[in-house]
């Protein structure tokens, strides 16, 4: 009855350490205060309408980086894994100076740095 | 009744005749009444289900259709419950409540993002301020509240979404209407005209500062009642926003508008309580501020039952 009650707890044991969450952090990936190094658009002005987009990247230093982007008037879209690639374009209700915003940040802490890209009647 | 129909006429004139523009596409709750006079007694308690589909992908310059195209499609499916109580026989109470099931953009590059989540909290009242029986002409005040308690900054993958597409309006709003309501053919044949104004509070959050414009909305509402469980309705609505303003607090051109539409909708009543009614919203003109995306049509269906506390 012992052995039984005993192995009942190794197994339980086995179970529980075996099915833990594999953690989101590789081993040996050792992260620091995330840094942006260029925050960089291929243009600095566009056209409205979807034709004409600005590709933006952001350069950050720190390991297990993670994006975020947001400007107040336009529209963003991803264009990589990591999410330090975005399409920027806007509409005619966004013409004018937009302030693109990106954020970056890991479990040492967040950074952001903005740009500004011009949206234009043509 | 001369007096009450130059009464009318000179209120619907008098907000008509303000010169504002409006939007397409707006955070928050849709527009979900429509424009009559749903339930009411003192005591008796109102529940409903509302499912709405709206769909847009026409570009409007003006007044004209355009041929530009930045969003291919845009669409949105809701679900509102709505509560409303006679507190007294003048005195209504409302509630509603919503939920964003989708709340999606196409682009024709190969984009699209969708929104869903809690919708605002809106409460209202009514009240009964003049009734002429003999006449079957009645006035309502009406007041609405929207209180921002849905999702907004709402953040897809990497990207913070656009304002448009928020489920939450990210800010209070208050809607001031007067209705006025006659009958004819004892209660067979019923008008309503309704109108109202809307103020949107700036939205100040950590991440938004924007204020959406004001909203003055119109509508003329004839219900006829076939047979006593069949009604058939149509409802004229005009409605003219006012353009945004941005974080620097200057108006947005390419916002704002003035959209009338024509919504013809059949209710039919069962089990002497319950109602279910099917409304499709058709946009028969627009003249919008710089160049939008329009909406094409709405489709909603509602289902409600009234229950009377009187004891009867």
């Amino acid at each position: 009855m012992r052995l039984a009650f005993l192995s009942l707890i190794i197994i339980a044991f086995v179970c529980a350490t075996g099915c833990k969450k594999e953690s989101k952090q590789e081993p040996g990936v050792e992260t620091s205060v995330p840094k942006i190094v260029s925050l960089t658009s291929d243009k600095t002005s566009i056209n409205f309408g979807g034709d004409d987009p600005a590709i933006i990247t952001c350069v950050c230093t720190g390991g297990e980086i993670s994006y975020e982007w947001e400007v107040d008037l336009g529209d963003i879209f991803v264009l990589n894994e990591d999410g330090s690639k975005v399409r920027f374009t806007g509409s005619e209700c966004c013409i004018g100076e937009k302030v693109i915003t990106c954020k970056a940040s890991n479990d040492k802490g967040t950074i952001s740095e903005t740009i500004i890209i011009v949206i234009e009647n043509p | 009744m001369k007096i009450y129909t130059l009464i009318a006429i000179t209120l619907c004139l008098l907000f008509v005749n303000h010169q504002t523009v409006a939007q397409c596409c707006a955070a928050g709750n849709p527009i979900t009444d429509d424009g009559s006079l749903g339930g009411g007694g003192k005591n008796i308690f109102d529940v409903s289900l509302l499912g709405s589909y709206s769909y847009s992908d026409i570009y409007y310059k003006g007044n004209h259709k355009s041929d530009y195209k930045y969003i291919d499609y845009s669409y949105f499916l809701y679900s509102s419950a709505d509560f409303s109580y006679g507190v007294t026989d003048r005195l209504k109470f409302s509630a509603e409540i919503g939920y964003f099931f989708a709340k999606a953009q196409y682009f024709i590059f190969d984009q699209n993002r969708n929104a869903t989540g809690l919708g605002d909290l809106v409460i209202g009242s009514q009240y009964l301020v003049y009734k002429n029986t003999k006449r079957s002409f009645n006035i309502f005040p009406r007041f609405r509240l929207t209180i921002p308690v849905g999702t907004f900054d709402k953040v897809d993958g990497s990207v913070m979404l656009p304002i448009d597409i928020q489920p939450s309006s990210g800010s209070f709003k208050y809607h001031f209407g007067l209705l006025f309501s006659k009958l004819y053919m004892g209660g067979k044949l019923a008008f309503f005209l309704d109108n109202s104004f809307e103020i949107s509070q700036r939205i100040e959050t950590s991440r938004t500062n924007y204020k959406y414009g004001n909203l003055i909305s119109n509508s003329l509402y004839a219900g006829y009642k076939f047979t006593l469980n069949l009604t058939f309705a149509l409802q004229l609505r005009s409605q003219y926003r006012e353009k945004a303003s941005d974080k620097n607090k200057e108006l947005i051109n390419a916002t704002g508008g003035h959209v009338m539409f024509i919504s013809p909708q059949l209710r039919y009543n069962f089990y002497k309580t319950w109602n279910v009614s099917l409304k499709y919203d058709y946009p028969f003109y627009k003249n919008m501020n710089g160049t939008q995306l329009t909406n094409n049509y709405v489709l909603s269906l509602r289902i409600s039952k009234s229950i009377n506390f009187n004891g009867k």
